[in-house]
């Protein structure tokens, strides 16, 4: 749900990284779907696109539960 | 070696957002960040919502806009406290830059901060600032297929503000169509069909600002 571009966001960290200490470093994207979770029915599914609805009972008390995440997870290095 | 750091990428922003809400919190102060794509009409609703309310509450304004000051110009002609940030290039508002300029307003005074972001439809919806509801400006020449486009923007924003309605007659635009597609993506989404040149709907706006800012009073 974030308005970042992957291959944009490749880009700047190549090009950041080049003549710093981080050259040749690989960056991981991982994309993270989009999830909610009915209020009325409790049920979790995952979203398609950002029509928010519960296909179970169609009521529109949801919740996003991921799908937000813009985060660093880890990195590995030696 | 792998180093596990979960770290969010906006997590500073979000601290310094959430410094400012705690400020504004204690002072009763009810501050709303208002966003749109270039010229649909920001400055023109704060300057009429200024005027309408400028008797019953005091108001602060800060301008966002990438250079010059000509809107922090108009609004200091309603005689409210305007504070220009000019980004310099960046094109939305973060926290950082509403905390630098909250030394020039004596928050004491103050009932209602409108924040005028930069406008664009992409980069304001992702940094918060600290404000209690996001108001959005769509404005019918833009069309009724920008829902779908930019769908971030009407996800967080609280308000939709369909301007310049005027103007229906002369472009293609269904408002009924922006209110349906927006509504799939933010049930919770008020909306309003305004005219910020005219008076059409504006009262509406006005009575749910009045309502906020009473509310913001007693909590």
């Amino acid at each position: 749900m974030r308005q970042v571009i992957p291959e944009a966001m490749q880009l700047g960290f190549e090009c950041l990284a080049k003549n710093s200490p981080l050259e040749g470093a690989e960056l991981i994207i991982e994309k993270v779907p989009i999830a909610g979770y009915c209020q009325n029915c409790g049920k979790k599914f995952r979203l398609n696109d950002w029509s928010q609805k519960c296909p179970q009972c169609s009521c529109e008390r949801m919740e996003i539960i991921s799908g937000k995440e813009l985060e660093i997870v880890e990195f590995e290095g030696s | 070696m792998k180093v596990s750091v979960v770290k969010n990428i906006l997590q500073a922003n979000d601290r310094i957002a959430d410094l400012n809400k705690q400020l504004f919190d204690e002072k009763q102060i009810l501050t709303i960040n208002v966003m749109s794509s270039p010229g649909a009409g920001k400055t023109s609703l704060i300057e009429r919502t200024i005027v309408e309310l400028k008797n019953d509450y005091r108001i602060g304004v800060i301008e966002g806009d990438i250079q010059s000051t000509q809107d922090a110009e108009k609004i200091a002609a309603t005689e409210v406290p305007v504070v220009q940030i000019n980004t310099g290039g960046a094109c939305h508002l973060d926290g950082n830059m509403i905390r630098e300029t909250l030394g020039q307003f004596n928050l004491d005074e103050i009932d209602l901060l409108i924040v005028e972001n930069v406008g664009n439809l992409v980069c304001p919806a992702e940094f918060r600032m600290g404000e209690d509801f996001k108001i959005m400006l769509l404005s019918v020449p833009e069309g009724d297929d920008k829902p779908l486009k930019y769908p971030l923007m009407f996800h967080e924003a609280s308000v939709l503000l369909i301007n310049k309605m005027d103007l229906l007659p002369y472009v293609s635009c269904s408002p009924e169509r922006i209110r349906q597609e927006s509504l799939k993506i933010n049930p919770a989404l008020t909306i309003f069909e305004i005219s910020a040149t005219g008076d059409h709907g504006l009262y509406d706006w006005y009575d749910w600002l009045r309502q906020k800012i009473s509310i913001k009073k007693m909590s």
